[in-house]
């Protein structure tokens, strides 16, 4: 399987901390990729880093092209779409001027992104700042779905919302992965259990484990040494 | 009662002055996150090209004065952008390193106005209708204060367009935002950037422009001297805000002119107003370290 | 041990610089122990302690102030207040000085550190700005207003007085340079002083270790400016007044200039800077009243004539290219190539 992203021996140094001593990340094409890792192990950093938003050593290729030194802008026009964690959506603009921004092409599809987020049409002159989280995180996976992407970044979407909005973000992440390659930053294994084919996992900024995600989390003892959790098994 | 009125009138005009220095600062700080010192240069650079403009076109008429603001603009815009573009740009992400180079712009540049044109203040052949006096509410206005003022309205009002209303607009109001993200949208934030900058220097070299018909002369010093005014106006206002600036400008305006005007009647302290001017922004920043607007 | 001995053979040679006849062309006007340069000698060793004591402010404990001038003006005057308007004799008059010039940045300091960044900045440059239309309006005709005012030397010993006592003049000032050096050595070898490089790199962090940054801020900001008052004295000495010029922000921004010059959380750079700058404005100075200078075209007599644009493009070249200064040079040939090691310590600069 020829994979669509990979980037090789990251290092990343913010205030002091050598945070990634080496990170390697491959991205298989198809379906999602999920990146693990207890608090602190440098997922966030690795999403961030591959976009080139923090200064990196390393070597980062999306689709067999070497980006390593290209600008985060255009890395991003070459088909990446990046939803943060924490949404950062702008506040002070609305939902209509949030989508508005992401366009980066002369047909952004805005008709498949009311198909999936209808609430998104009916608040489009709402400012972002007075959504709920579960609102913010409808208008960031929009603004990646608004352009023909090849590989989306989902960083922690999950994370602090109420479980039925939980239930949709990992729905509308299912159905969407079915067309584009999606490499998933999740704490809540339970989430990620049901989407990822393949898994990436980090431990002390460095790779510990890369290949199935169903195998990686089917030893238990090793799910407990890297991620600190104790797994309950899969439901029926 | 009129001299109230007259006081009133001077103080929104200096604040005029202000908001038009403050409006470009406050946007690159908003953007760029760098605090531009050079911004007195762009002031100085319209100043003076106004005035070359003024002095070697003949005549007296509105040809003359159109033309000269537009060679001030285009100056000011010039300057600006190259600022960015050589100095800004190489230092990205280093925001102490780029504002010691707009440190240094300010310096050379300003000793550079001061080696060509002299050190003193020269006087301007200010065009009639803004030399003369209009009366309002029984006092006696001179006509270039109004013309500030209309020109601080008139930008005020083309940079919120230009905000809400274009893409560009939309661009740097989410920078000031968060313009990380803005890049991660893919969107090469860089350019925003020297748009700011050049807009920036278009507002201050309209300033310098109107300083000369406000004050009747051309000064290498006056663009220092106000950058402090901008500062305090750009703080106060709230980093990033341009209606925060305008409000800011509006008050500090009219503080300094009343104060300064009251000092020296009451205590023999003409410089009552500035001193006052500077208490409020400590004042506010002790309250409010983040300015009326709550900007950045 | 070494070390200890090359600063005594440094101190030595300086202290000795009075005592020799050489003459360097073109680097100085006039023999050595000649008053004119001794006396730029020692105003650039005055210049090397007070951007020492911005350095303990900005470069090491990372409080960006841009009021620096203030302090030093504030000795300048006050001393000069004391001995020429009020009459008072040395001791008494350097007594109220070395007061004020504590109490002033301890009130100063108390309300400017309740904000940090930006604000604090701007708070001191407020200050700074406040204090210099104070100088410039003369209140009571205490400061002379904008003619300054001139030294009063009744009251000084004789010592101190008079074109042919340079020499002591001389002495004062790198005595001054020798407490300031001494003082920060034992401020930033101390216990709080050791917490101060770890504020300028991650104020959170210090707070999470369960110490208020506070207190240590304002240690490290009366210190500093305690000795550029200090330095406020010498010059005023050296220069037998006063001027309001002193407390503009020109100064401040000259004092930023030194310490990036020297190299930014460098100390010892610092010092160097405030050498290096000072010896550069007072000879460009002549230099741009020198027949060459007028000697060339137009264009570029005009700009090299302006000893301020010779020095801001100074400025623009250093931190575009030299951003470590001269502490940074010499630092440039112990770093190892691995590039997470470069980015260790580069990464300074990110946002």
């Amino acid at each position: 399987m020829t994979a669509l992203l990979e980037a090789q021996d990251l290092h990343v140094v913010l205030a002091g901390s050598h945070i990634l001593r080496g990170v390697d990340v491959v991205v298989p094409e198809g379906g999602v990729t999920a990146l693990l890792g207890r608090n602190g192990a440098g997922k966030t950093t690795t999403l961030r880093a591959i976009l080139g938003l923090v200064p990196r050593a390393g070597r980062v290729r999306l689709g067999g092209r070497d980006v390593s030194r290209a600008s985060t802008h255009a890395m991003v026009q070459a088909g990446i779409g990046y939803v943060p964690e924490g949404r950062d959506v702008f506040a002070g603009l609305t939902v209509a001027e949030n989508l508005r921004l992401a366009e980066r092409t002369a047909h952004p599809r805005y008709d498949q992104v009311y198909e999936i987020f209808p609430e998104l049409s009916a608040r489009a002159s709402q400012r972002a700042g007075t959504l709920s989280g579960g609102q913010q995180q409808m208008v960031a996976i929009a603004r990646a779905l608004l352009n023909p992407n090849r590989i989306l970044l989902v960083d922690e979407p999950t994370k602090g919302l109420a479980p039925r909005v939980v239930a949709r973000v990992i729905e509308i992440l299912a159905a969407v992965s079915r067309e584009v390659t999606v490499l998933l930053v999740e704490q809540n294994l339970a989430a990620a259990r049901g989407l990822a084919r393949h898994a990436i996992v980090l431990d002390q900024g460095t790779t510990v484990y890369a290949g199935g995600f169903a195998e990686f989390v089917g030893d238990r003892e090793r799910v407990h040494r890297h991620l600190g959790v104790a797994l309950a098994p899969a439901g029926p | 009662m009129s001299t109230i009125v007259l006081l009133g009138i001077t103080g929104l005009g200096l604040g005029g002055l202000y908001f038009l220095m403050a409006s470009g600062l406050s946007l690159t700080y908003g953007l760029l996150r760098v605090l531009n010192f050079a911004h007195g240069v762009f002031l100085t650079a319209g100043a003076y090209t106004a005035w070359l403009i003024v002095s070697r076109m003949g005549g007296t008429g509105p040809t003359r004065f159109a033309v000269a603001v537009l060679g001030a603009l285009v100056v000011g815009a010039a300057i600006a952008a190259a600022v960015e573009v050589t100095l800004i740009r190489p230092l990205y992400r280093r925001h102490i390193e780029q504002v010691l180079a707009t440190v240094g712009v300010a310096l050379a540049l300003g000793a550079l106005a001061q080696g060509i044109f002299g050190a003193d203040p020269r006087p301007v052949p200010v065009p009639p209708w803004m030399q003369g006096v209009t009366s309002v509410l029984g006092a006696a206005v001179p006509n270039s204060r109004l013309v500030t003022i209309a020109a601080g309205a008139v930008v005020l009002g083309a940079l919120g367009a230009f905000l809400r209303l274009t893409r560009w607009g939309l661009i740097v109001r989410a920078g000031v935002e968060n313009r990380e993200m803005v890049q991660a949208l893919g969107i090469d934030v860089q350019r925003a950037f020297t748009l700011v900058f050049a807009l920036g220097g278009v507002a201050a070299a309209l300033g310098g422009v109107l300083s000369d018909g406000y004050f009747g002369t051309v000064d290498p010093a006056r663009g220092t001297a106000m950058l402090i005014y901008a500062f305090v106006v750009v703080v106060i206002g709230g980093l990033g805000s341009i209606a925060g600036s305008a409000i800011a400008a509006v008050l500090v305006g009219l503080i300094q002119q009343f104060a300064n005007y009251y000092g020296s009647v009451w205590w023999s302290f003409p410089s009552s107003g500035d001193l006052a001017v500077v208490l409020l922004l400590v004042a506010v920043l002790l309250v409010r370290p983040r300015g009326l607007a709550g900007g950045v | 041990m070494r070390r200890g001995a090359g600063v005594v053979g440094l101190l030595g040679a300086l202290a000795a610089v009075p005592f020799v006849t050489l003459s360097v062309p073109v680097i100085f006007p006039a023999p050595v122990n000649a008053p004119g340069t001794l006396q730029l000698l020692a105003l650039c060793l005055v210049f090397g302690g007070v951007a020492l004591s911005y350095a303990l402010l900005f470069g090491y404990t990372g409080l960006l102030s841009f009021g620096h001038a203030l302090f030093f003006a504030t000795g300048a005057y006050t001393i000069d207040v004391a001995l020429s308007r009020w009459q008072w004799p040395l001791l008494p008059a350097l007594a109220v000085t070395a007061v004020v010039s504590l109490i002033l940045p301890l009130i100063l300091g108390a309300v400017a550190l309740r904000v940090s960044g930006i604000a604090f900045a701007m708070v001191t440059l407020a200050f700074a700005q406040a204090g210099s239309i104070l100088a410039f309006s003369n209140p009571g005709g205490l400061t002379g207003g904008e003619e300054g005012l001139g030294l009063v030397v009744d009251r000084l010993p004789a010592r101190l007085v008079g074109v042919v006592n340079t020499r002591y003049l001389y002495w004062v000032a790198l005595g001054y340079l020798v407490v300031a050096c001494v003082v920060s050595w034992r401020a930033v070898t101390s216990r709080p002083g050791r917490i101060w490089p770890a504020i300028r790199e991650n104020e959170l962090r210090v707070e999470v270790l369960g110490a208020t940054p506070y207190g240590y801020k304002l240690l490290a900001f009366v210190i500093g400016c305690f000795l550029a008052s200090l330095g406020g004295i010498v010059y005023v000495l050296l220069t037998g007044g006063a001027s309001p010029g002193i407390t503009t922000a020109n100064l401040s921004l000259a004092l930023l200039l030194m310490v990036v010059l020297g190299g930014t959380g460098s100390l010892w750079g610092a010092v160097l800077g405030g050498v290096f700058y000072e010896y550069l404005d007072f000879r460009l100075v002549a230099l741009a009243g020198s027949r060459a200078i007028h000697a060339l075209p137009g264009w570029f007599s005009v700009p090299l004539g302006q000893p301020l644009f010779i020095l801001g493009m100074l400025f623009i070249l250093l931190v575009l290219f030299f951003p470590g200064g001269i502490a940074g040079i010499s630092d440039r040939y112990r770093v190892a190539r691995a590039p997470h090691r470069r980015m260790l310590r580069n990464e300074e600069g990110t946002s």
